[in-house]
């Protein structure tokens, strides 16, 4: 064995171990990381404060994607934007279950939860997602799936479709029904960017914060969560390149310097004498 | 003194070739922006700040504002809504939202000083809406909105 390979790779395991030891103590703050002071301040005096009473009220039956009141909250602020750009927004949603009970229909826009885009009052311009989500049968070979695309009557093409996000989020339990309200709720937003009506101005910041108001819950690190896996991947090569190059540098063979390489392992049948078994079994018809 | 054939040589250098690219691509990672805070303060024109608080400008729409911010660091929650873009991180909200002359305006704020200022648009859906006991939108605290 040479040095020059054993020095290799007993730097590689002194900075893989000293890298580890890094990425574990960055993320969680113990080296002076820039991650940023938390400690809760009064918002500032900008405008209106927001009474707590103003919370979305429960309108509608629950659709099947939709809960209710997430359905008049989001007819809510659809409500809102037409009121700012003249344009009505809605949502069509199929659901097909091949094998339950969760098929149906989820239907809301700007006239309210419920209400089809094309039956709500005075909307000569309208924008509306339509989405088709299909549950296939435990037995089915074909995955549940989803698509979605928007339709509208402005006078020139927005170009919304290539905007929205992949829609497998839909057929997802626990994400579908975020997945299809941030499409819905975004949609005043992409026609205000497509310059065909003017943006809808954000709530002002309330002049004092509402008591006992706070976030719930805690996400997690923000580091793991988005380098984690492109450290996971680079923790693979690592230890692959790291495997394979111990494991030749164990297998191949070597030799004092003038001689011929000296195998260590497993002799082949080429190199076998030949009165040995192996030969003379090949040398039979 | 012992030789290794040329083969042997080269199957070493490139397992540690490969080892050592995933070293240094760790070490980049690692010495990279390390918070969402960091990384947009590096990419966008600070406007004003606050405190803790910040105000960045871009030039691009507010949804490619937020796509290019989701693409390198992942929030835990976002909400689209009509006025804008609300993404919620462990330690920060980070909103975009139209600008007046064009562009996005990028407010980032501690977690509860953003939650406060975005109240009309988060409220209910990252927390507590309306006091203590009362009801959550969305499905409940960090459902994901």
């Amino acid at each position: 064995m040479s040095g020059a390979p054993r020095a290799v790779v007993r730097a590689l395991v002194v900075a893989l171990a000293l890298t580890a030891v890094v990425a574990v103590l960055l993320p969680a703050g113990l080296l002076g990381s820039a991650s940023a002071a938390t400690t809760p301040t009064p918002v500032p005096s900008a405008a209106a404060s927001v009474s707590v009473t103003a919370a979305p009220t429960p309108a509608a039956s629950p659709g099947v994607v939709l809960a209710a009141d997430d359905a008049a909250d989001l007819a809510q602020q659809l409500a809102d934007a037409t009121a700012v750009q003249g344009i009505c927004y809605g949502w069509d949603v199929q659901v097909f279950d091949a094998s339950g009970p969760d098929g149906g229909i989820d239907v809301g826009s700007s006239g309210g939860p419920g209400v089809p885009v094309d039956e709500a009052p005075g909307c000569a311009r309208v924008v509306e997602l339509h989405a088709t989500i299909t549950y296939t049968s435990a037995s089915s070979e074909t995955e549940d799936h989803a698509s979605w695309y928007v339709s509208d009557t402005l006078d020139h093409p927005l170009l919304l479709n290539s905007q929205l996000p992949d829609a497998d989020g839909l057929v997802d339990d626990s994400t579908g029904d975020v997945a299809l309200y941030n499409a819905v709720a975004q949609l005043p937003l992409l026609v205000a960017e497509a310059g065909a009506a003017p943006y809808v101005t954000p709530e002002p910041a309330l002049a004092t914060p509402v008591p006992g108001v706070a976030l719930t819950g805690h996400p997690g690190s923000d580091w793991w969560r988005t380098k984690g896996p492109v450290i996971g991947v680079f923790l693979f090569m690592i230890a692959a390149g790291g495997a394979w190059a111990w494991w030749v540098w164990r297998k191949e063979p070597t030799a004092p310097d003038g001689e011929a390489p000296r195998r260590h392992h497993s002799r082949t049948a080429r190199s076998r004498p030949a009165g040995s078994r192996s030969a003379q079994t090949r040398r039979l018809p | 003194m012992t030789k290794r054939p040329a083969l042997a040589k080269a199957k070493i250098a490139a397992g540690a070739i490969i080892a050592l690219l995933g070293l240094i691509g760790i070490l980049a990672t690692v010495i990279g922006a390390h918070s969402v805070r960091s990384w947009v303060a590096s990419h966008y024109t600070r406007v004003s700040t606050d405190g803790s608080s910040a105000v960045y400008s871009a030039p691009s729409t507010p949804s490619k504002v937020a796509d290019a911010i989701v693409s390198d660091w992942s929030p835990a929650n976002r909400l689209n809504a009509p006025d804008g873009v609300y993404l919620r991180y462990s330690d920060d909200v980070v909103a975009v939202v139209p600008a007046a002359g064009g562009g996005s305006r990028i407010y980032v704020d501690p977690a509860a000083r953003g939650y406060s200022r975005w109240y009309g648009a988060v409220g209910g859906w990252w927390g507590t809406y309306g006091g203590p006991g009362q009801q959550f939108r969305g499905g409940g605290p960090g459902a994901g909105k």
